[in-house]
């Protein structure tokens, strides 16, 4: 069919339909929406990873005890495991100072501290940052080791959180999913009715079924797509107010970037329009007998 | 042209055939009158023209083509060679006359040239020039008929399936429709119209085809419009009458 009179049907059917259309535009723009944000929580996850991986070392603090020999032995054992990049010894000199550094802020912490009270440490590097698991577990033990510390470690209790927000949203959205799968259907069964006298002229002067489905399927996929752009817009607008206005000046963590809101608002978009759609074609096949 | 070879058709929930044993032949450009009183298979055997039904068993062929071996797909191209005309008009209410006769044009994928070309054509073919922007309420039953044998011609479909077109029409606007579909005859359409019309038959003397019970029990041609009971009372031969002496 030529676009012109099949836009004409598409938008007949969108103004007659406008009150069940309208609730799946709202009910697919509140699960997208969540999608998005499940999306951007994963996103998050992974600019925390990004920024802070490269910062982020395994610790051996070394027993005051350790021997030359056994802590020449560790280094070469260190430097020839496939899993360590590189290995630097620090003094307890060093590491003081390290310390001094990191708790700078806070001079009452640093004063009551001297050198001799923090161990000499190795500090590793790793090939695969999130490896850090198997070195703790090899080397914890060892002589002269008095702790094997992922520094990784420290930031589980926000992944955990950030991942529980995200599963969190991706359940809504799925929940939001099937109420906007129930309604889609709906749609296609009023629709099909409605439009019935129609459809039976199409199938008689020979129109082929996917002419006759075509508006169908379009006002499903639209519906998706307004959703989609919807949600997109909340999106956008929680990264302008919520994220940037707000959280940016709560947490040191960094924030994720537009790059990852264009890329949830794209996929939204897509899966808005493409899952609204199958389902439509789904229903019809209840609702349109060919 | 249109054959049918013993064909019989009983619908899934029927309990006795909508058509029995159906033998017949209809030419290229012929019209027949298709007559019965109502149940007697009149819509069925057109629904199997149009393949919207499969015969049971027998055999429906359109220019030699089995219309029970054509996949479904391929359908709508053999509806595009059928055109079809009912008793209640069946017209989109919300478009105007033009539209609705361009809706036919339209959903197969015609361009737009050749349907601005083809539709006025039609419609003044039909006596509804100036009529284009007119919506179906707006006119009367007799002009809502010629939209829809517009619609029907329109793709110049070989074969014309009118199911009592004249139904729901007064004698003199029936007439007119009768004189509109003769036309359409003439221009070597094939026309196949079921009607309960004995006026509209008798006055022309076409090919009559007569079932009853979904047994075609009369085809003649310049036949009239007779009941069937009438018919077979009179040719039944003195040894066939059933009933205990």
């Amino acid at each position: 069919m030529r676009i012109g009179p099949l836009l004409a049907i598409l938008g007949a059917g969108l103004r007659r339909n406008l009150a069940v259309t309208s609730a799946v535009v709202i009910t697919a723009a509140v699960c997208l929406s969540m999608l998005g944000a499940g999306l951007l929580l994963r996103a998050e996850v992974h600019t925390i990873d990004g920024y802070l991986l490269d910062q982020l070392e395994v610790v051996i603090d070394l027993n005051d005890t350790i021997t030359p020999a056994q802590r020449a032995a560790l280094i070469w054992d260190l430097r020839a495991d496939p899993d360590v990049l590189d290995v630097r010894y620090e003094t307890k000199q060093q590491v003081f100072e390290r310390f001094a550094r990191d708790f700078r802020a806070s001079p009452d912490v640093v004063s009551g501290v001297t050198a001799a009270d923090l161990p000499a440490a190795l500090r590793l590097r790793l090939t695969d940052p999130r490896a850090g698991d198997q070195i703790v577990l090899e080397y914890t033990g060892r002589d002269g080791v008095e702790a094997v510390r992922d520094q990784r470690a420290l930031l589980r209790p926000l992944y955990r959180v950030l991942g529980g927000f995200s599963v969190a949203a991706f359940a809504l959205a799925a929940v939001q999913a099937a109420a906007s799968s129930l309604l889609i259907y709906t749609m296609i069964r009023v629709s099909a009715h409605a439009r019935r006298r129609e459809t039976a002229i199409m199938r008689l002067v020979g129109a082929t079924n996917s002419t006759i489905r075509a508006p169908f399927v379009l006002e499903c996929a639209l519906s998706g797509l307004l959703g989609g752009a919807l949600a997109g817009g909340t999106l956008v607008a929680a990264k302008i107010f919520l994220v940037d206005r707000r959280f940016a000046h709560q947490t040191m963590f960094p924030l994720f970037g537009w790059d990852a809101v264009w890329a949830s608002g794209g996929a939204v978009l897509a899966v808005g329009a493409v899952a609204a759609a199958a389902m439509g074609s789904l229903a019809l096949r209840r609702h349109l007998h060919a | 042209m249109i054959r049918l070879d013993t064909v019989t058709m009983t619908y899934p929930a029927g309990t006795r055939p909508a058509l029995r044993d159906v033998t017949l032949r209809i030419d290229e450009g012929e019209f027949v009158f298709l007559v019965g009183p109502s149940g007697s298979g009149k819509s069925t055997l057109l629904r199997l023209l149009l393949r919207e039904e499969r015969a049971t068993s027998g055999l429906v062929t359109i220019d030699g083509v089995d219309l029970a071996a054509i996949p479904d797909r391929r359908v709508p191209l053999l509806r595009r060679t059928i055109g079809c005309v009912f008793q209640d008009f069946r017209l989109l209410p919300d478009r105007t006359v033009a539209r609705n006769v361009a809706f036919a044009l339209d959903v197969v994928g015609r361009p737009r040239h050749v349907v601005r070309t083809i539709v006025p054509e039609v419609l003044g073919l039909v006596g509804l020039a100036g009529k284009e922007s007119r919506y179906p309420d707006e006119l009367s039953g007799g002009e809502q008929q010629r939209v829809a044998v517009a619609r029907a011609m329109v793709g110049r479909p070989r074969v014309l399936l009118a199911d009592e077109p004249t139904g729901n029409l007064d004698p003199a606007t029936s007439e007119g429709i009768m004189r509109l579909l003769d036309a359409v005859n003439r221009t070597g359409t094939t026309v196949i119209m079921a009607t309960h019309n004995a006026a509209l038959v008798d006055a022309r003397r076409r090919r009559v085809v007569e079932l009853a019970d979904g047994t075609c029990v009369r085809d003649e041609r310049d036949g009239a419009y007779e009941t069937a009971s009438k018919q077979t009372a009179n040719r039944r031969p003195p040894g066939a009458t059933v009933g205990v002496g």
